[in-house]
């Protein structure tokens, strides 16, 4: 059981630790202009300013100041290729080696640039972060109203009961996705709005599960007894009857991050979740969108990273639940 | 009978959730729903008397009970960013959905039927292992970034297929010209619907199956001489096709969900692309038409789905026998 939580861990772990790993995490642009839709495997090479900042060289080739050279030095002035053009600054902005030349340093761009010249890894690793986050929040906030709901349908007699599934029933035939979008007219969608809303809306299958497991031990010996030396009904709820539904709760809740995951990335996608300045899978699979036909790794490559991931999620939790059964 | 009593009491609660649930958005909207607050060439007495008119002096309860009654009466209010009744909006964009979602589910059935069926009665076999291994990562694929890839891939780079829209901007002359025009429109989006629907179809096929062919029965059939190709796929899916009526009800809210993303995705013009232009327009009366408009279609798809499975199965029909 432990071994196979294992990667699930060290997955969400390394996600969460993601922005720590990458300089700029995604956010801002080194320069939009020399920089924009680069593709994957770009190497670029790069000026660098006196206080360390880096001034990207790349654009059109045939705008380049020398042919085939990225950048010139002439009349005391740097000039370098930028975009369809050429920007020039004086030769002391820059930090120079011991010829009194521009001193240069490359940099790889593994996954290519967007729109605005960020780097699509790194934008991807904060992304997928930041979707990861949501959907951990939203698993765990719809985990603990399902055990509430569980608990109380469960315990509490049938009018509680009827109701409770009442509601479950009506909100698992409603379409999330359609639900979600009407409930973002009413509050400002944002990650912690956008998890909330998807806790509210995604207890039901859980409560269910709960909801089956309680009735069982209600019947238990265990409660029984219990019951029989005096307990109150709320020490047998927490004691006796909640550890047991406690683990089937666990599993069902670990079977939902997967599918949190793409739902966040659909509604944030349909402008529903995330905004764009935040990056969230959705959001750069939406920008993607626009760029298609310019740039298709902007698309592609987030969506494949996104499909890996989750495959990789789902299948650690399957392989979770699997010894926990064979436990 | 009290099945289909409970199913129905069910269907209702569920419509009667859903407006419960647009009410409460509309009074959670910051501001005046009538924007007179922020209007200051008004004086308090015009102010009141508006309103008045609108209903606004009314407690929350009686305004509920209102919305409540318009709603039954299928009137949603008029669209503010496309200047008609929510309505006549929702009413033309439901044909498309339908068309769209309507195939998906057809297609993702038999695709399902097909593949599991296959799985089950030759284990080890090419359909076994396609269900072993793409099976969890279909799951795994978003259907907008499908949809997007295939009119990267069919549309642009191989234009083989169109990338959008419902036909082509100027129809063709013939009849059977403006058919296939409308069918090949069809072909990209009802496939990416229709993959994310396939898997359960497939899964549920396959385990069933294979607790069908275990039975006795299988074996005596098949020992008195009855072809094996017809002993699995007369009798034996004929043996597992009552759950799927079930499956197929239930996986109604994911299959009309998908079709807003995917209807997003190709420009078709039904449901989920005027909910999700109402939502970037915040055009609150169309969003909340569209929400109860779409709950209310699947409700009654699975309503139907319930009645048709206490049709196929006498043991739901008898008194006490609602469970699953």
């Amino acid at each position: 059981m432990r071994r196979a939580a294992l990667p699930l861990a060290l997955l969400v772990g390394l996600v969460a630790a993601a922005p720590a790993l990458v300089p700029e995490a995604g956010r801002r642009s080194l320069d939009s202009v020399a920089l924009r839709l680069l593709p994957p495997l770009s190497r670029v090479p790069m000026l660098v300013a006196r206080d360390g900042s880096l001034v990207p060289m790349a654009g059109d080739p045939a705008a380049a100041p020398a042919p085939g050279r990225p950048f010139v030095v002439e009349h005391g002035e740097v000039v370098w290729l930028r975009g369809h053009g050429v920007a020039r600054r004086p030769l002391g902005e820059f930090r120079l080696d011991e010829q009194g030349r521009p001193e240069t340093t490359t940099r790889l761009f593994l996954a290519g640039t967007d729109s605005f010249g960020r780097d699509l890894a790194a934008r991807l690793l904060a992304g997928l972060r930041l979707s990861v986050l949501i959907a951990l929040g939203a698993v765990a906030g719809a985990a603990v109203l399902a055990g509430l709901a569980g608990l109380a349908g469960g315990l509490a007699g049938r009018a509680v009961d009827g109701v409770l599934s009442l509601a479950g029933d009506g909100l698992l035939s409603i379409p999330r996705i359609v639900l979600v979008m009407a409930l973002a007219l009413a509050v400002e969608p944002g990650p912690a709005v956008l998890a909330l809303v998807l806790a509210l809306t995604g207890w039901p299958a859980m409560a269910r599960l709960v909801r089956v497991e309680v009735r069982r031990m209600r019947d238990a010996d265990v409660a029984l007894a219990a019951r029989a030396a005096g307990a109150s009904p709320l020490r047998v709820a927490l004691v006796h009857v909640l550890p047991e539904a406690a683990a089937t709760l666990a599993i069902a809740a670990g079977l939902r991050i997967a599918p949190t995951i793409l739902l966040e990335a659909s509604l944030s996608f349909l402008g529903a979740g995330v905004s764009p300045p935040a990056a969230s899978l959705g959001t750069i699979l939406a920008e993607g969108r626009d760029v298609l036909l310019d740039a298709w790794w902007v698309l592609t490559l987030p969506g494949i990273a996104l499909v890996l991931f989750v495959l990789a999620v789902s299948r650690s939790v399957d392989r979770i639940q699997f010894a926990s059964e064979t436990r | 009978m009290r099945f289909v009593a409970a199913r129905a009491v069910h269907a209702v609660a569920t419509l009667l959730l859903v407006v419960t649930l647009a009410f409460v958005v509309l009074e959670m909207l910051p501001g005046d729903p009538a924007g007179i607050a922020e209007d200051p060439s008004l004086g308090p007495a015009e102010q009141a008397r508006l309103r008045a008119a609108l209903g606004l002096d009314q407690p929350p309860a009686r305004r509920y009970a209102t919305f409540l009654a318009h709603a039954l009466q299928g009137d949603l209010g008029v669209s503010i960013s496309r200047h008609r009744p929510v309505r006549d909006v929702l009413a033309a964009a439901l044909g498309p959905t339908v068309q769209l979602a309507g195939s998906a589910l057809v297609l993702s059935v038999l695709l399902g039927w097909l593949i599991g069926t296959q799985a089950a009665s030759r284990p080890g076999g090419l359909a076994e292992r396609a269900v072993r291994t793409l099976l969890p990562a279909v799951d795994a694929v978003p259907p907008f970034w499908l949809g997007l890839v295939a009119i990267l891939l069919f549309a642009w780079r191989l234009g083989w297929l169109p990338a959008g829209h419902l036909a082509s901007p100027t129809p063709p002359e013939t009849w059977t010209a403006l058919l296939v025009d409308r069918l090949r429109h069809l072909v990209l989006p009802v496939c990416v619907l229709a993959i994310p629907g396939t898997a359960p179809v497939a899964r549920h096929q396959w385990s069933a199956m294979r607790r069908e062919l275990r039975r006795p029965w299988v074996r005596a059939a098949l020992a008195n001489g009855v072809a094996r190709g017809r002993v699995v796929w007369l009798r034996g899916t004929r043996a597992a096709l009552l759950p799927l009526i079930a499956l197929v009800g239930l996986g109604l809210p994911a299959l009309v969900g998908g079709a807003v993303v995917v209807e997003v995705v190709f420009a078709w013009p039904g449901l989920g692309r005027v909910h999700q232009s109402a939502l970037l327009a915040r055009d609150i009366p169309l969003v909340l038409g569209g929400l109860v408009c779409v709950s209310g279609a699947v409700v009654a798809g699975r309503l139907l789905a319930d009645l048709l499975s206490a049709w196929a199965d006498p043991r739901l029909r008898r008194p006490g026998g609602g469970a699953r």
